[in-house]
């Protein structure tokens, strides 16, 4: 059996050695039966020739061998590959246009897969993931928004530490942002990091191998001397060191204290959580040293045990949660622990109605939060669907355009048929030429792809790398190959199974008339797919354009600046008066800052700003605003916490009111009226009519207790408050929590302060020294915004436009081909009187007659693809009746041109010219 | 039509020449041409295997590991390849051989009856 195969293998391989043998041997065997008759007293010349007449046809023999070796085939293939592409050759115009719709769809579909499977599917980059790498993950109620994320303190982490009969090992992290001091240079000074400290077995359970250096010692529980060493993101050896080889074994500054390079991260590798350039990971030991107040927001990866399910240690891993979640409502008033994803501060803290839980889930790109496992099923839903629109496309454009030219070559099958070719030989051929195109385009979208992918990887900084996978690769070649092999077969079918007489005789005008339905089926069937799918582009271009709307920018943003400041300072004393005395530092640190950077000349003005924009849910207006019997209006309100020279700064102008006082505060979980200043159109929206100052916002029923209620002092005309596509929220600003420490200044410039940055930033370093200290211009933050918006929408909007097109392609194709097959009768038409406007006219209407009859069918599918779109939570509403319309019209609009351009050139044509060629 | 006969007679063929093939390759390898001699031979002019079934029937058997070939210089100085049974190829004749050794007798038994 193996021999055979064997032997089979090589047959193929050797082919031209076996064939020389063969014909050497076969020789062989002539000159002895020669030299035999010979010896018989034949002459040389007749004992030749008698030899040969009893060796019998030598050709026939040689094929009769060449099957019996089992490689005939190879030798017909090569004859029917060549005889495919003279057949393309003859065709270029239609072959060209069939090998790109294939290749474009082929491409654009497993893009398309690949991009939601390495997000949805795939382990985050550059970690070694099977199926037992398994993501730890905490979730607790989130109230109207589902389930949200949930941290571990250091307690319940370790808990899950010791769950050994359900993880062979378990790693943990918590994050904090720290000042490096990279070298003596004031701009390698004071750099803002991301650090996580991590547990000893952290990289050997990701499966993650430094790419310089040996990594993270991996006994630093057992000894903390060995703490302050650190492993470098691939970015920061890249930025801050030049990727100087010689960095490992260097000391570097963070936090003011000294830490050894041990190790350069591969990469690729950036974390389980994507996150920006700069970042380092320490021993959790460090972290004591390092941090004023020691982040205790544990998150945990972990590798099952052979043989244990993720359902089984999830519920190992319950009973851990409820354990602790007890020990917590028992210790009431623990600091809030909490990462709601709209942003921190709902104050729920120890609030038991949070039903914590954990569960123990796959660990891929996506997904620490619970929140977003719908967002994402969805998501790939969308993608999947998307992608399986184009390939549908593309798919009835090919089949068109194959059952066209079978059209057109009925007439060489036939000759070939009488001509005594087999049936199956025939066949054979026709797949072939099929599989060609097909394999051909395949091997342009996996270039093109590949292209793609570097691309995107190469600007992108997505915590995702994008591959081509190859099922998806596959899945595509083989639909592509099925129905390239269906619809270039089913002319050999017919036409084989016709009367070889009736064909040539051109009496088969049932067959002609069959091959044009299905053409027109195809259309009709291309232009139903293809609606929905642009429908769903671009209702999702109309949502990256109102999501990622920038905002407008303050007419100040060249001459305001933000500064933030990144603190360490030496930690003593508890846990929480740690905290408290950090804050007290940190806001002693920014006033000092603040004052110092305030007689800087060309300052205007300076103010403390605390990072906000918390979604509060559901205000209502007062009983005595809201008329007898009416509903009660339901605001949502994104609340930011501002000085109050805030407005002065910012040049917000004050329309009525006032602005705060600053002994006005909002302290956390306060209940007592909360004065608030409100923008203009949420003024003009709640109180029309009356004057909205000393007008009350209560708290909507099912808003998160501990909310209090707003009273407004002031009104202003907040530019950012003017959003193009309809706002989601309003801002209210309210007055600060000056317990917190403020996240930065916001600095009025009189210059330019592009200008300025160079000299604040050393005044703000000599006034903070071992702090990390970051300027940017309010119009740098917004370009970056803008920028960042503008990717996403061209990406959609490129994607939608390649859609089209390739709509457009298969369409034109299709139709030019099927008005090419009538030149015939437009011939008739015009040699009877026919008018040429007239004719083209006809045609046109019958394309745009099948086009209606598509966008009909299709309309239902894209109905549901929107709804579907807009089922999800957080979706902003799209109108759906002018995007219907307006995707309705681009296509009608291309089917028309279609049409039009192939019918006018038919009409052109001689009509005894069209007649004769026939 | 001609295709549809040669098909007929090859597969008859086939069977028996193979058992020929191997049973005598088994006694001595040998060459193509002197095998064909070998066959009129020993079955006594009975027997004649044109060269047209017989390289067929030698690649059929080598590409199913029946056959092994080999070049080899013949005694007039010219490469000649020379084919000889391997160990499948014998495990195969015992099989075939006992197959027809059945056969015949069935045959045999039969036409005693009948005759």
């Amino acid at each position: 059996m193996i021999a055979g195969m064997l032997a089979r293998v090589r047959a193929v391989l050797l082919r031209r050695r076996l064939e020389r043998e063969m014909q050497e041997e076969m020789a062989d065997h002539l000159e002895r039966a020669t030299r035999r008759l010979m010896q018989r007293g034949l002459s040389r010349q007749d004992a030749r020739r008698a030899a040969e007449r009893e060796f019998g046809n030598v050709a026939w023999l040689q094929e009769q061998a060449r099957d019996a070796r089992g490689t005939a085939w190879l030798d017909a293939l090569f004859g029917d590959l060549r005889y495919a592409l003279r057949q393309y050759a003859r065709r270029p115009a239609t072959t060209l246009v069939m090998f790109v719709v294939l290749a474009a769809g082929m491409s654009i579909t497993t893009l398309l897969f690949s991009f939601v499977h390495s997000y949805a599917t795939q382990p985050p980059p550059g970690v070694v993931g099977a199926d037992d790498l398994v993501r730890i993950r905490g979730s607790q109620s989130a109230g109207s928004y589902g389930r949200g994320a949930r941290v571990f303190s250091e307690a319940e982490f370790a808990a899950y530490e010791s769950l050994t009969a359900h993880f062979a090992t378990v790693a943990g992290w918590t994050t904090g942002s720290v000042a490096l001091d990279a070298g003596p240079e004031p701009d390698r000074r004071g750099l803002e990091a991301r650090v996580t400290f991590v547990t000893d077995s952290y990289f050997a359970t990701l499966g993650v191998r430094p790419a310089l250096g040996p990594g993270l010692p991996t006994n630093v529980s057992a000894d903390p001397s060995l703490a302050t060493t650190a492993v470098l993101s691939h970015g920061t050896w890249d930025h801050v060191f030049g990727r100087d080889p010689s960095i490992i074994g260097r000391t570097v500054t963070v936090n003011g204290v000294s830490v050894t390079v041990v190790g350069v991260a591969p990469e690729r590798f950036t974390g389980v959580a994507g996150f920006g350039r700069l970042h380092l990971w320490l021993p959790l030991a460090a972290r004591d040293l390092l941090m004023a107040v020691p982040p205790d927001d544990f998150r945990a990866v972990g590798r099952l045990r052979p043989g244990v399910t993720a359902r089984q240690a999830t519920a190992a891993a319950q009973v851990v949660a409820a354990a602790h979640a007890q020990q917590a409502a028992a210790e009431q008033g623990a600091a809030s622990r909490t990462s709601v994803a709209q942003g921190e501060g709902l104050d729920v803290a120890g609030n038991t109605a949070l039903d914590p839980s954990t569960e123990v889930v796959p660990l891929r790109a996506v997904g620490g939060d619970p929140m977003f496992d719908r967002d994402v099923k969805l998501m790939s839903a969308a993608v999947g669907l998307l992608a399986l629109l184009v390939l549908l496309i593309t798919c009835t454009n090919v089949s068109a355009l194959l059952t066209g030219l079978a059209t057109a070559r009925r007439h060489e099958i036939a000759i070939r048929l009488s001509l005594g070719a087999a049936r199956a030989r025939l066949i054979r051929q026709l797949l072939t030429e099929s599989a060609l195109l097909a394999s051909a385009a395949a091997a342009a979208a996996l270039a093109i792809n590949w292209a793609v992918l570097r691309g995107v990887s190469a600007i992108s900084e997505l915590p995702l790398e994008p591959r081509v996978t190859w099922t998806a690769a596959a899945f595509t070649f083989g639909v592509a190959l099925a129905v390239g092999m269906a619809f270039g077969l089913s002319p050999a079918l017919h036409a084989t199974r016709l009367a070889v007489a009736g064909v040539l005789r051109d009496a088969s005008a049932n067959l002609v008339a069959t091959r044009a339905r299905l053409q027109r089926a195809l259309v009709v069937a291309q232009i139903a797919f293809t609606q929905p799918l642009i429908v769903l582009l671009a209702a999702v271009l109309l949502l990256v354009l109102g999501e990622f709307q920038p905002a407008p920018r303050s007419p100040y943003a060249d001459h305001t600046i933000e500064l933030s400041l990144r603190a360490h300072v030496p930690r003593g004393g508890s846990a929480t008066a740690a905290v408290a005395e950090h804050g007290e530092r940190l806001n002693a640190v920014n006033r000092q800052v603040a004052d110092a950077l305030g007689t800087v000349p060309g300052v205007m003005g300076v103010v403390p700003t605390w990072a906000g924009g918390t979604r509060i849910q559901g205000y209502t207006t007062s009983d005595e605003d809201t008329p007898a019997g009416a509903a009660r209006n339901v605001v949502v309100l994104s609340r930011e916490q501002v000085d109050p020279g805030y407005l002065r700064v910012m040049g917000i102008p004050l329309v009525r009111g006032r602005t705060f006082t600053p002994d006005e505060v909002l302290r956390p979980g306060a209940t007592t009226e909360v004065p608030a200043i409100i923008d203009v159109a949420l003024a003009r929206e709640l109180w029309p009519a009356v004057d909205p100052i000393g007008r009350r916002l209560l708290p909507a029923a099912e808003t998160a207790s501990g909310t209090p209620p707003l009273v407004v002092v002031g009104v202003i005309d907040d530019p950012r408050a003017r959003r193009a596509v309809a706002s989601i929220d309003h801002f209210v600003l309210l007055p600060p929590d000056t317990t917190r420490a403020a996240t930065g200044l916001l600095l009025r410039t009189a210059m330019p302060g592009n200008e300025m940055l160079q000299a604040l930033r050393a005044r703000a370093q000599a006034e903070a020294p071992g702090m990390a200290v970051s300027l940017q211009t309010l119009s740098d933050i917004a370009d970056q915004h803008e920028r960042n918006f503008r990717l996403a929408a061209s990406g959609v909007s490129v994607a939608g436009l390649a859609a089209l097109l390739l709509a457009a392609i298969g369409l034109y194709a299709v139709i030019a081909f099927s008005v090419g097959q009538r030149t015939r009768e437009i011939a008739v038409r015009m040699a009877i009187g026919g008018v040429r406007p007239h004719i083209v006219r006809r045609f046109i209407a019958d394309g745009l007659r099948l086009c209606l009859f598509g966008l009909v069918i299709g309309l239902p599918a894209s109905l549901l693809a929107l709804r579907t779109l807009m089922s999800a939570p957080d979706v902003p509403h799209v109108p759906l009746p002018p995007v219907t319309i307006v995707a309705a019209l681009s296509v009608l609009f291309v089917a028309g041109v279609a049409a039009w351009i192939p019918a006018r050139r038919a009409a052109a044509v001689d009509p005894g010219t069209a007649l004769r060629s026939d | 039509m001609g295709t549809a006969v040669t098909q007929s007679k090859n597969t008859f063929l086939t069977g028996t020449l193979e058992l020929i093939v191997l049973q005598l390759l088994a006694a001595e390898p040998t060459n193509g041409y002197d095998l064909t001699l070998r066959i009129q031979a020993v079955s006594r002019d009975v027997l004649s295997v044109n060269a047209g079934s017989l390289y067929p029937a030698l690649y059929r058997l080598e590409q199913r590991g029946l056959l092994k070939a080999r070049w080899q210089e013949s005694e007039t100085g010219r490469r000649t390849k020379v084919y000889s049974v391997t160990a499948a190829g014998r495990r195969h004749l015992a099989e075939q051989k006992q197959g027809w050794e059945r056969f015949s007798g069935a045959l045999e038994a039969i036409l005693r009856v009948t005759g």
